[in-house]
């Protein structure tokens, strides 16, 4: 982290970077880097593919496990220093997978597979607003999913949101489970699976 | 010569009003709604820190959201899910933190087609008829070093009366201890009974100490006790144990007193995320984004409240214990000794009048300060003094004391496991620093003994008191701290009307 702190620009400080201790403090409030790749340079644009350990806690959000960061060097003091905050973009599993995902974890409920849908979900227990209580086990009929979409700010966001900040609003998935109950099943990516974040009703 | 006591201590009781009502007040004490913008966001309020030893461990209590009346339901107070909580210890020296525990808390409500807190009795934590649920996650960074201790820990139910709640801490608060990763430590988040003691009520009221009143400068006939502004009331507490060997540097139990390496220094704080932006309809909760930055923070009792000025608390509040040498101004040319001539001029002169009997400010004038805050008055010569810096030291190698109401006044009744070296439920720290910023730790005035007379009076030290030496004022309702982990006492309950019975 001291290392790190020596290859920061002044741009850094200007932006608002006070010192090593506000620098490693900010840290831990993001994934931790295991990993990168310069996939591209433009001027004094790096990109760089970041690596993290995939994970979803309250206290960064989301690791996810590969992220494209935009760096924006700076020549200075004979060399070129780096600017403390990249422009930042999770790299996310295919849309499509979120709905076999939320279909795989439906099964799974509705055989009364509990530990098996356990492993489908992305934390335990996960967000529930269901008035009704979940029917789906034992519930008779196919399970049938329709088009993924993206977590809209409201109501059924508001409990997600209020633990992982806004930053749920760019990366969380909703599949809405139409039949045999109707339902609206919220995913996270972890890694490069999308697993179940929440329920709530349609 | 009784009477020309009072006199004084009453004149110097009003000095101290007159302090308060420059928003500088002790009896903010020690840190319930201390700042402006803090005192808007009880949640996020860090009110009182505490750390003391027990055995082989340490344990570390910050409290938060004070003066919560129990009975104030149906959303009854809780942690903030949206609130960054840390309690941040440095063990070399530096300053800077070494390891930090955090905290998160996540709500559910089970029905939200129900106004009730809880639709039935309450058996278990995790009683289904408790229809709002807080659970909470605990991680250390030590080091650089991120491990997650404990995942979906539950909270207890707040306290709401015998029909919802019975059997309070054996059925709901005990089973809510959790356990840290390794198995060596514990972790305990919930409503408690505030620990915190002192006459808020009188002390507002332009600084008048019940004991002394009668000698106020807006007289009172009639002497009487002081009474705990904190009492019949509640605070949510996260409480922490961990043996000593996981806060030192070595990982070791020391045992030499004088050793920069026994003393570890200490602060709480909670931090909010920077920006916030509410629902245009009310349809959803306020979206928070952005980092975490720091809205709270206490590491010795009443430094913000008592030494730093209004116009600069909020931002105290946002700074780290580093930077504090921005605000030694201030802490060391403490305003309330200062005021103590102005409004009590039969008892204390001003350093350049005749018979000055108070001390100057700078560091020169305030060698007292300057221990307090370099760890020397938590056992450290000064040729092992640390850094400066509002942390609250505790020097592990010191063999614990038990608090009681005899040692209330820790080092300055010469026990040495008492505040200022770490701080105990039961330390009277509203008296102790009244008598210290008064100068009795200081040569030529208190020399270190409370009972001394302030110089050219009869008036002793020891006076200047607010009359509440215990937690909830009197002997006949006294509530006393648990003897084990989270040793702050159980919660009132909403049903019993504390606040005016002063009974759980």
């Amino acid at each position: 982290m001291a290392t790190s702190f020596l290859f920061l620009s002044d741009e850094s400080f200007v932006a608002g970077l006070a010192d090593a201790a506000d620098w490693a403090r900010r840290r831990t409030q993001l994934p931790a880097v295991t990993g990168f790749e310069i996939t591209a340079t433009e001027g004094d644009r790096v990109t760089v593919e970041l690596r993290h350990k995939p994970g979803l806690d309250s206290f960064v959000g989301l690791s996810p496990g590969r992220q494209t960061a935009l760096y924006v060097t700076r020549a200075e003091r004979g060399g070129f220093l780096v600017d403390a905050e990249p422009t930042t973009d999770p790299i996310l599993p295919a849309d499509a997978d979120a709905a076999k995902a939320a279909a795989a974890w439906a099964a799974r409920v509705q055989a009364c597979d509990q530990p098996g849908a356990r492993a489908l979900e992305a934390i335990d227990p996960i967000f529930l607003s269901l008035r009704q209580g979940l029917k789906l086990c034992q519930a008779t009929g196919s399970v049938e999913v329709g088009p993924v979409g993206r977590l809209e700010p409201g109501p059924v966001s508001q409990d997600i949101v209020g633990q992982y900040s806004t930053d749920a609003l760019t990366w969380a998935r909703v599949v809405p489970l139409t039949a045999p109950i109707r339902l609206l099943v919220i995913l996270a990516p972890i890694g490069n699976e999308w697993k179940v974040l929440g329920l709530t009703e349609v | 010569m009784r009477h020309r006591s009072w006199v004084a201590v009453g004149t110097a009781a009003a000095t101290i009003g007159l302090i308060g009502a420059g928003g500088a007040s002790p009896a903010n004490a020690s840190s319930h709604r201390e700042a402006p913008a803090i005192s808007a966001d009880a949640t996020a309020d860090n009110t009182d820190f505490y750390m003391f030893r027990d055995g082989g461990n340490v344990n570390l209590i910050a409290n938060f959201a004070g003066l919560e009346l129990p009975q104030g339901g149906p959303n009854f107070v809780k942690f903030g899910d949206d609130v960054l909580y840390e309690i941040h210890v440095d063990n070399n020296g530096d300053v800077v933190p070494d390891i930090t525990y955090q905290f998160r808390f996540r709500s559910t409500v089970g029905n939200p087609n129900s106004f009730l807190y809880n639709t039935g009795q309450v058996t278990s934590p995790s009683d289904p008829d408790l229809n709002v649920k807080q659970t909470y996650s605990v991680k250390r960074i030590k080091n650089g070093v991120e491990t997650m201790l404990a995942t979906d820990v539950l909270t207890p139910p707040v306290n709401v009366g015998p029909r919802s709640t019975p059997n309070y801490e054996a059925a709901l608060a005990t089973p809510a201890i959790g356990t840290l990763a390794g198995g060596a430590g514990k972790v305990f988040s919930g409503q408690r009974e505030d620990p915190f003691f002192a006459d808020l009520g009188s002390i507002f009221d332009l600084l008048a100490l019940r004991p002394i009143q009668s000698n106020h400068v807006i007289g009172t006939p009639t002497n009487t006790n002081g009474v705990d502004g904190l009492k019949g009331l509640n605070v949510h507490t996260i409480a922490l144990q961990v043996p000593i060997g996981d806060l030192t540097s070595d990982g070791t139990t020391p045992t030499t007193v004088d050793r920069k390496a026994s003393v570890i220094g200490a602060y709480a704080s909670a931090s909010r995320q920077r920006v916030k932006v509410l629902s245009l309809d009310g349809g959803s909760a306020p979206r928070n984004a952005g980092r975490f930055v720091q809205v709270s923070r206490l590491g010795i009792p009443l430094v913000n409240e008592v030494l730093i000025p209004l116009g600069s608390k909020d931002k105290w509040n946002s700074t780290f214990p580093k930077d504090d040498a921005q605000f030694f101004g201030p802490i060391l040319d403490p305003e309330p000794t200062r005021l103590l001539p102005v409004v009590y001029p039969s008892v204390f002169k001003a350093q350049g009048q005749p018979g000055a009997n108070t001390p100057g400010g700078g560091a020169a004038n305030r060698p007292d300060l300057i221990q307090l805050l370099t760890g020397q008055l938590s056992g450290l010569s000064a040729a092992n003094a640390l850094p400066p810096a509002d942390l609250l030291r505790l020097n592990v190698a010191v063999a614990p004391v038990t608090g009681t109401d005899a040692n209330r006044l820790g080092a300055l009744q010469g026990d040495a496991a008492g505040f200022p070296n770490g701080r105990r439920l039961t330390d009277d720290v509203v008296d102790i620093e009244l008598q210290v910023l008064a100068g009795v730790l200081l040569p030529g005035f208190g020399n270190g003994n409370p009972a001394n007379p302030i110089p050219g009076t009869g008036v002793p030290y020891s006076a200047l008191a607010d009359g509440v030496d215990r937690d909830e004022g009197g002997a006949s309702n006294t509530v006393t701290p648990l003897v084990t982990f989270p040793y702050v006492a159980p919660p009132f309950s909403g049903y019993s009307g504390s606040q005016n019975t002063g009974t759980p």
